[in-house]
């Protein structure tokens, strides 16, 4: 075959295949307009009988029906946005046990194992909709999947399947979850705190590594569990810089006189990012007998800590923000430089750059 | 004469057919490996899940960068689009580079901005910082204000001033989608150790755009900017999503671009003086993080949009073209120890050498081709069969790259609503390689011409600005 018949037959094979490309093209934007338009109608017909629902004047079946209009993939997806932003908690249950026998649920669950992550992750978000206690066993490998967005979905399954074991789980893997993983995980422990209390607990006086331990500090710190309080304040003389400055993080949503009197210590810690800490935390907590040395932290020598130090003075009101006038005239130049510029910000400002 | 004529000509075919399926073959390759990242971020692109887990506070504080020179009549519009964008914790780092217009006042009147000491660290040297400033009425917002240096350096002050781990570098002329950053910090919901991350830059001529976003995207009718289009999908859709899995991407774009500040601040920031300081920026990184033995990624994902305006004349296109070009050429240069360095991994072995003999030389040997093509049919010594069945199966392959890159964007993220817009990509597929591609291969070479004469200029880039009304 010569050269000039390949590069003949090369030609006109890619013009068959641009040709088909482009009716491909074609033909999949009119299927999918016309799917989305059904789609549509059937989002649109359940708006009655969802708002009857929701309202208390009618009953979960019509939803059901409805539902079983869409496709599989479609139903999930509106299942999820519904449970997670319209459902209100007390109807989860009920919302949960009236969809379980569909056929988009059975669908779902199947990919639980799946080798594929995003049928697994379909199988995390149904399990989220429709699980109980009973399907916990599902849930569990779920939890630790190698891909990140499965086991976020199935964080937030934990609430609906509320399980001690899986919740205990949950605490322990914290310190290994990035951070949207954990961010999920939080939002599911906040509402079980009750299952979570003990295992957090015993984690923060465990003996782990700083790292893990500075991890549970911070889920303590956004818990905000009364009883955790103690075993936080116990964590500030931490020999580990990390779990100090956590410990000082957390116990600015502890508000107690125990809780300043330990982040107050840390003011002195060699540490500079501890001594940030500290002065946030202060601010946080509103310690006015902390105000002199707030006032010594602007002239530390780390940027940080002044920056920290001139915020919290700005939180603690009037003396405070006297505080930092008197520093503008102050003969030390990171001082005065430091209050010039947190004195000019309005309240609203200094609230958001104090709480970052 | 004639023997020896006709075994030139013979082995200039060879080579150029040759050189052809080497090229192309990438090209082919590139496209292969861009389908699974695709699915991949085409799976968590438009997932409500993930869009609420990214408007929570999981992600990273990010500080904006806007770099502004003589920008008076866009300015308080652009940093007001800026500190919207739709993400829990960002700041906004604006740099008035020594506008000689009225830029600064326009800001101290719009934000109501006061000036604070200079207390901010200075790590990377830069031209001298006149006054920094904050704005009463928006706590997320520092100007500072210096003495014209450059856009790299105006970017190095503002990387000195930025107060989070992250930061994006923006041109004050771009336009970002508001969940753009979100969609961008998607690579730390899957919990890499990131570098850098590249987004997607789409063509904003013909698109009507309503206070500083886009709301309604269109393919410009007119060519220039028409085969602009259909190339900047070409590049972003498959090209660099290819890169991702090779680990050699080059370019994270100037305009949009997040990196990590710390690697910034570790290899010196921003080089002044260069014409393409986005991509001398990422291959820096790529160097400093190979010789450190640091596994932080630089990925591009395709779904975080920002919108630019491309140049609808001639004589823009030239200038732009043949700057980038410059640069590249200049880039390949400075790095040429690291061509085929295999302690550079995927860069030294893969990326440059593409770069150095897939673009920067594709000019050259496109003008060899044609001038081959144009003198072998004069004086006989080419068939003209063969001659018109290989023009036929390059450009085929180009237009077949091109289809691909719209089958792509029909199958994932769908910008364009209107039928009428997708026949235009496909027509704009079918004659780019008509005229177009001829042209910029002109401004290629022009950019070899300059290199010798050791020109160093930018240009300027005029702009027809995004209140110009839709063409369709």
């Amino acid at each position: 075959m010569s050269l000039l018949l390949v590069l003949g037959v090369i030609a006109v094979a890619q013009a068959a295949f641009a040709a088909m490309l482009t009716a491909f093209v074609v033909v999949r934007r009119e299927r999918l307009l016309r799917r989305l338009a059904r789609e549509e109608t059937g989002r649109a017909r359940l708006r009655v009988p969802l708002a009857q629902w929701l309202v208390g004047s009618g009953t979960v079946e019509p939803v059901v029906i409805g539902m079983r209009e869409l496709p599989d993939d479609s139903a999930l997806a509106f299942a999820s946005e519904l449970h997670d932003t319209r459902v209100p908690r007390a109807l989860h249950a009920h919302f949960g046990a009236a969809m379980r026998g569909e056929s988009w649920v059975r669908w779902s669950l199947a990919g639980v194992s799946s080798r594929r992550w995003w049928r697994r992750l379909d199988a995390a978000r149904a399990l989220g909709i429709v699980g109980t206690h009973v399907d916990a066993d599902l849930l569990r490998p779920l939890l630790g999947d190698r891909h990140p967005a499965v086991r976020l979905a199935a964080m937030q399954a934990l609430a609906a399947v509320d399980d001690p074991g899986l919740i205990r789980i949950a605490v322990q893997r914290y310190p290994a979850e990035g951070l949207a993983v954990r961010q999920f995980t939080t939002n599911t422990l906040r509402t079980v705190w009750r299952l979570a209390e003990e295992p957090l607990c015993a984690a923060l006086m465990s003996d782990a590594s700083p790292l893990d331990v500075a991890s549970w500090l911070s889920l303590a710190e956004l818990l905000n569990l009364p009883s955790l309080r103690p075993a936080i304040t116990a964590r500030v003389t931490h020999p580990s810089p990390e779990v100090r400055a956590a410990a000082a993080r957390a116990l600015r949503r502890y508000p107690h006189e125990e809780s300043v009197d330990a982040v107050r210590a840390l003011l002195d810690d060699p540490q500079d990012y501890v001594r940030a800490a500290a002065a946030q935390a202060l601010g946080a907590l509103r310690a006015v007998d902390v105000q002199p040395q707030l006032v010594r932290g602007l002239s530390d020598h780390a940027w940080w800590v002044r920056f920290r130090c001139a915020l919290s003075l700005a939180l603690l009101g009037e003396s405070g923000r006297a505080a930092l006038r008197l520093a503008r005239q102050s003969p030390d130049q990171f001082a005065r430089e430091m209050a010039a510029m947190v004195s000019g910000l309005a309240d609203g400002a200094v609230l958001e750059l104090a709480d970052g | 004469m004639t023997h020896a004529l006709l075994q030139t000509f013979a082995a200039l075919d060879w080579s150029i057919l040759v050189y052809f399926i080497l090229l192309n073959s990438f090209y082919a390759f590139l496209l292969l490996l861009s389908f699974p990242e695709l699915w991949t971020h085409f799976q968590l692109a438009d997932d409500v899940y993930f869009a609420r887990v990214l408007s929570t506070d999981a992600l990273p504080p990010i500080s904006v960068l806007v770099p502004a020179f003589n920008e008076e009549v866009t300015i308080a519009a652009s940093v007001l689009s800026f500190l919207t964008l739709e993400y829990p914790r960002h700041e906004v780092v604006l740099v008035n580079d020594g506008s000689t217009d009225r830029t600064m006042e326009e800001l101290v009147r719009a934000y109501d901005l006061y000036e604070i000491p200079p207390a901010v660290q200075r790590t990377l040297p830069t031209a001298s910082v006149h006054a920094v400033y904050r704005s009463r009425t928006h706590s997320r917002l520092l100007v500072i204000d210096k003495d014209n240096g450059g856009k790299a350096d105006a970017l190095n002050a503002a990387i000195n001033a930025a107060r989070f781990p992250y930061v994006i570098a923006c041109d004050a002329d771009t336009l970002i989608e508001p969940d753009a950053l979100l969609r961008l910090a998607r690579p730390f919901l899957l919990e890499r150790d990131i570098a850098a991350i590249g987004g997607t830059i789409r063509v904003v001529n013909g698109c009507r755009v309503e206070h500083g976003r886009v709301v309604d995207a269109r393919v410009d009718g007119r060519w220039l900017p028409g085969c602009q289009t259909v190339e900047y999908l070409r590049a972003f859709l498959f090209g660099r999503l290819g890169w991702n899995r090779l680990g050699g991407n080059l370019i994270i774009s100037g305009a949009f671009g997040l990196f990590a500040r710390k690697y910034l601040l570790a290899i010196g920031g921003y080089q002044t003086g260069n014409v393409t300081e986005d991509m001398d920026l990422a291959v820096r990184l790529h160097l400093h993080l190979r010789e450190q033995g640091i596994r932080a990624a630089m990925p591009f994902i395709p779904d975080p949009v920002a919108w630019t305006e491309v140049p609808s004349s001639m004589k823009i296109l030239h200038r732009q073209r043949e700057r980038w070009h410059r640069g590249l050429i200049g880039m390949i240069w400075e790095r040429r120890r690291l061509l085929f360095n295999p302690r550079y991994g995927a860069v030294g072995m893969v990326a440059l050498p593409f770069y150095a003999f897939g673009e920067m030389l594709a000019p050259v040997v496109e003008l060899v081709g044609y001038l081959g093509l144009i003198l072998g049919l004069f004086l006989g010594a080419v068939d003209t069969s063969f001659a018109v069945a290989f023009l036929a199966v390059a450009m085929g392959f180009g237009i077949l790259l091109s289809v691909w890159a719209i089958v792509l964007e029909e199958v994932t993220f769908r910008r364009y609503d209107a039928r009428r817009d997708v026949w235009r990509l496909f027509f704009f597929a079918l004659v780019e390689g008509l005229g177009y591609r001829q042209l910029t291969v002109l401004y290629r070479l022009h950019a070899f011409w300059k290199v010798m004469r050791g020109d160093r200029g930018w240009g300027v880039m005029q702009r027809e600005g995004f209140a110009r009304p839709s063409t369709v």
